[in-house]
């Protein structure tokens, strides 16, 4: 452990490192005046970080002239956590691997997914559902189903994802081990809920929940559903 | 969510940026070493959370969590998170003799923009473990939290950094410009 003397250089020589900094108040009025209404183009400040993913991206032979924007998509390759692997194919499917044992950190699986083309919501604790259902999870998602405690093994297919949807995954630490709920929702209107599903929906049943890919759901068993999920925690409502 | 509610959200949103982007730049910066991936950075951190904005207003922790997002972002971007928990790893032996010089060349830097710059040579799990821990003030726990590691290796990795971070000034050889 640092001794209390090494402890007290550090926090010194930071803080004056920090407050020495030059350019914040400009850097601050450019980010501030920048739009982040969703949909809104990102426009990269800088060459930093644009460069690291250039010398990644000439090794996969794209091309990065003149762009401007998020980083490149990977064509094909794996990227390994603790808690998740995600492979990316080269026919565009991705296979996702989940580690139940170990918390998940939402937003870097969501990031790496969106790099990989994968609309996706990922959140811990709350599960996020669209009223109607966006049809099309068999589609989309395919997967093993294993008892609680296990990996989770899914194979996705970003291109039969519809437009206006993308993926939610929500994960929960249930008393006899983690598990996740996935389903395609309305990326301008969903409803979060931070109760979990206690068992996996028999079909028709609890239909904004797909452990797997799900059966057709009627309108009866979507309105069941939200009278359920209304009844069940708290809804947070996005329109 | 009408109209009048929805400016009421944009608002709150830009309250929010304006209150965190100076201390999010200041941590990117002393993370990166490099002012305009440190911007780069931020405006991507605002990104990600105007997007779930809808959620994250409702947060108690609205700036623990926007560092936890950029803290993610920085080291995403250092490719090294499946090798993270690898290279944090405990480390045994006597450690005080090297916290006792670490101290000494720590408090003789007077070149702050040396010092940036040695900052800035360190892999980035041990940056973020010190900006975490001795900039930002942030418990041992949290940190630990952050970065997916024990609270153990946390302390022996500030101690390894710090120690890094003191040869580097010994033997600086900072580029001018």
């Amino acid at each position: 452990m640092p001794t209390e003397e090494l402890e007290n250089a550090l926090r010194n020589a930071l803080a004056q490192a920090a407050a020495d900094i030059q350019h914040p108040e400009q850097a601050r009025q450019r980010l501030l005046q920048h739009n982040y209404r969703p949909g809104s183009r990102h426009r990269r400040l800088g060459a930093g970080i644009t460069a690291a993913t250039a010398a990644s991206a000439v090794v996969l032979g794209l091309s990065l002239t003149g762009v401007l924007g998020s980083a490149p998509a990977r064509s094909t390759g794996t990227i390994r956590t603790v808690a998740f692997t995600l492979v990316k194919h080269a026919n565009g499917t991705a296979t996702l691997t989940i580690n139940l044992n170990v918390l998940l950190d939402p937003s870097t699986l969501q990031s790496d997914l969106q790099q990989d083309g994968i609309p996706a919501l990922v959140t811990t604790g709350s599960f996020c559902s669209s009223e109607p259902v966006p049809a099309g999870i068999q589609q989309v998602l395919a997967g093993p189903k294993a008892p609680p405690g296990a990996a989770r093994t899914f194979t996705i297919n970003p291109a039969a994802i519809p437009a206006g949807t993308e993926l939610s995954f929500g994960n929960f630490q249930l008393s006899p081990g983690a598990e996740t709920a996935i389903g395609l929702i309305d990326t301008n209107f969903y409803t979060c809920t931070s109760t979990a599903p206690t068992t996996a929906p028999p079909p028709g049943a609890d239909a904004m929940v797909a452990w797997h890919p799900g059966s057709p759901q009627t309108a009866a068993a979507k309105a069941a559903a939200r009278r359920s999920l209304l009844e069940r925690g708290k809804i947070v409502t996005r329109r | 969510m009408d109209w009048h509610t929805h400016r009421a959200s944009e608002r709150e949103f830009d309250c929010f940026a304006a209150e965190v982007s100076d201390p999010l730049l200041r941590t990117a910066h002393l993370m990166t070493g490099d002012a305009r991936d440190a911007e780069d950075l931020v405006q991507e951190t605002l990104l990600r959370i105007a997007r779930r904005w809808n959620r994250v207003r409702f947060m108690d922790h609205q700036a623990a969590y926007a560092r936890r997002v950029l803290v993610n972002l920085v080291l995403h971007d250092a490719n090294r998170r499946s090798r993270l928990r690898a290279e944090l790893r405990p480390q045994d032996g006597a450690a005080d003799a090297a916290d006792e010089s670490a101290a000494r060349a720590l408090r003789e830097v007077d070149d702050l923009a040396e010092f940036r710059w040695a900052l800035a040579q360190l892999p980035a799990q041990q940056r973020a473990v010190l900006v975490l821990r001795y900039w930002a003030d942030l418990p041992v726990a949290e940190v630990a939290d952050i970065l997916g590691c024990s609270e153990g290796t946390v302390t022996s990795t500030a101690s390894r950094a710090a120690a890094r971070l003191a040869e580097t000034l010994a033997h600086s050889s900072m580029p001018t410009t």
